[in-house]
């Protein structure tokens, strides 16, 4: 009996079952994707229509590997059918890499050339909002009309998509702006202070934290399906927090912002428990 | 144990065994988000099942004859230093001993890259230290643009941060928590403490003057 | 083996052999497995395709490249499944095929080695904080990014 068994549960063990992907269905895969790029993508259609030597002598012989494979697979020889179908892979990727269309990657240097305009004005900016920390008299590293001349030409570059070009000016602003932050920060520490210039500023930190703390719950639950916790911990926090919540708008209102923080700070401590019930530990 | 009992405990755990044998494509528990309680908490993951081999880590497909190509971290990962999450490697770490040499151009193996040495503290309310963020460790494998200015303004009291952000993905969170050491680590991050009273800045020569607004 | 002074019989020996080498080969299944951090699942396409999704490991890239290659260089966004990828694209060397094309990494005939995400795992960065609280919420494949 046990015999039997045994060697029953060795078969069903051994077959492991699950999504079995035969080897035929890999086959065509890969066959599906030269097919794919022979006949029906742009970058065969451009190498066949320019005409570059070498890469058309790739892509046919692409397609012969392409027939071979065709060939040894109705032969049953599914191994020989692999080896050419990986051939075939390859001399379509060499084709396709020397003949590369600028025009495809456009997207790409425009995205840089974005990033990079963007970037070089915001520290441009960072750089001019620290020069208050030089001496009277004293010139820094960096010259900032040149920076503005620079985004200037690239933007004008950039209207008439030369990205190209627009990026190799970027480029060097960039690097330029990046060495003259360095040079006038030094290696210090920027320390920023959380000291708040109104009481209301620190009330509207709180509301905000507040807000935050309520998105991620919002998150957790809706998103999460069943949590393991029990709804008779969480309510009564959600609801005292609610409360507080709305306190301290009142007392924000009637300009008692001393108290309108002081209650919304312990509004916040409720959510932060609900958080830690679901098992985020946040400091209290 | 009677033959005949003994007959029955083998069946019925030939049955169990069989039943636990046929695995399926399900969304196991981290899918659902309901892992619960001690899942964030790093300490719960032993050490015989971190950095599993692709075979056997839960979304490789073992029936893949590409997974059994694929190296097993650890093999990659014995000699790095340790970190107690994550990847459990002090990336860091390793990249300043010289026990990885990653590539700065895709193409240039010299290229060297920009390193931008500030730090930035940023005071926070209550007990907890102070958030000491460097510029050097990050300028070390990130781009300038890869920060600045989507994820922060480079410009004091622009960038609201709270810890609830950072968990859910945003700011700090876009990397750490996904790709880099998440946050389980306070001290990783929380590193300077306050001195005496709240919210004194430590260097009042470095500090820069107050601007409008909270954080 | 001798068990409570009864001889227990050859057969009855492999079985509980057979029993004991198959409960520690299912464990695995029966404890949940945890995927390398930080590795991204993409299954914008694949299901419907009929291919395995493809499972791109971060710690083995960032061993031989810094994060600047491929998400300032190459233009990949911060985002699993937020990248426009198809394999024609790579093909083209845009992409993942700025390096997989048989010059800096392998080639693309090696279908299975990126191919090899379980079916219907759905598009995630594994092991992720905001997956462990909130679960998978991936971008829809036509969102924009």
């Amino acid at each position: 009996m046990i015999r039997i068994f045994a060697v029953l549960y060795l078969v069903l063990v051994l077959l492991a079952p699950s999504l079995v992907w035969a080897q035929s269905q890999a086959i065509q895969r890969k066959a599906a994707l030269v097919d794919q790029f022979l006949k029906d993508s742009d970058t065969s259609r451009r190498i066949s229509a320019k005409g570059d030597p070498a890469a058309l002598t790739l892509l046919e012989q692409a397609k012969q590997a392409r027939e071979e494979a065709r060939q040894a697979i109705a032969a049953g020889d599914e191994k020989k059918g692999i080896e050419w179908l990986d051939k075939a892979l390859k001399l379509v990727a060499t084709a396709s890499r020397n003949s590369i269309d600028p025009a495809s990657r456009v997207w790409l240097v425009r995205s840089r050339f974005e990033d990079l305009g963007v970037s070089v004005a915001n520290f441009k900016d960072a750089y001019a909002r620290h020069l208050k920390r030089l001496k009277p008299g004293e010139q820094g590293p960096l010259d900032l009309k040149e920076v503005e001349t620079a985004l200037k030409e690239s933007a004008a570059l950039g209207k008439e998509k030369k990205f190209v070009e627009a990026n190799k000016i970027l480029e060097t602003a960039h690097d330029r702006v990046v060495t003259g932050l360095k040079t006038l920060l030094g290696s210090t520490a920027l320390v920023y202070e959380l000291k708040f210039d109104t009481p209301k500023d620190e009330y509207d930190y709180e509301v905000r934290r507040g807000e935050s703390y309520e998105a991620m719950i919002r998150m957790m639950f809706n998103e999460a399906g069943t949590r393991q916790v029990d709804d008779k911990q969480i309510q009564p926090l959600m609801d005292k927090s609610l409360e507080l919540n709305k306190l301290a708008s009142q007392q924000a209102a009637a300009g008692q912002f001393k108290d309108a923080i002081k209650t919304q700070e312990d509004a916040n401590k409720s959510l932060g428990q609900v958080l830690r019930f679901l098992g985020v530990q946040i400091p209290l | 144990m009677q033959t005949g009992s003994r007959i029955g405990v083998v069946t019925s755990i030939f049955i169990f065994l069989t039943v636990m044998a046929l695995p399926t494509v399900s969304l196991n528990a981290e899918e659902k988000g309901t892992a619960g309680v001690n899942t964030f908490n790093r300490l719960m993951r032993p050490k015989s099942e971190r950095n599993q081999p692709p075979a056997q880590d839960g979304i490789h497909d073992p029936a893949c004859e590409g997974t059994n190509l694929l190296l097993p971290p650890k093999e990659a990962f014995k000699s790095m230093p340790e970190l107690q999450s994550g990847n459990y490697v002090d990336w860091v770490q390793a990249l300043n001993k010289k026990l990885i040499q990653p590539r700065y151009d895709r193409k240039n193996p010299n290229e060297e890259p920009v390193i931008f040495e500030l730090d930035i503290v940023r005071e926070v309310k209550g007990t907890m230290p102070d958030v000491v963020y460097p510029h050097d460790r990050h300028t070390q494998w990130l781009d300038c643009s890869n920060c600045h200015p989507d994820i922060f303004i480079p410009e004091k009291g622009k960038n609201v941060i709270s810890m609830a952000q950072i968990l859910m993905g945003q700011k700090c969170g876009v990397c750490h928590g996904k790709v880099a050491f998440p946050v389980s680590e306070c001290r990783k991050c929380h590193s300077k403490k306050k001195d005496g009273k709240d919210s004194k800045p430590a260097a009042p020569a470095a500090a820069e003057a107050p601007k409008k607004g909270a954080k | 083996m001798i068990e409570k002074g009864v001889l227990i019989g050859l057969w009855q020996k492999r079985a509980w052999v057979v029993m004991m080498v198959a409960l520690l080969a299912t464990l695995e299944v029966v404890s949940p497995a945890m995927a390398e951090y930080g590795d991204v699942v993409i299954n914008n396409q694949s299901d419907k395709a009929g291919m395995r999704p493809p499972v791109f490991p971060h710690w083995f890239h960032r061993i031989r490249f810094r994060c600047k290659v491929c998400h300032a260089d190459l233009g990949f966004k911060f985002q699993a499944g937020g990248n426009q990828i198809n394999m024609l694209k790579i093909i083209d060397g845009e992409f993942c095929g700025a390096c997989h094309n048989g010059e800096i990494a392998w080639s693309v005939e090696n279908c299975d080695v990126c191919h090899s995400g379980k079916p219907g795992t759905p598009t995630q960065v594994h092991g992720s904080t905001v997956q462990k609280l909130i679960g998978t919420t991936a971008p829809k494949p036509d969102q924009k990014p």
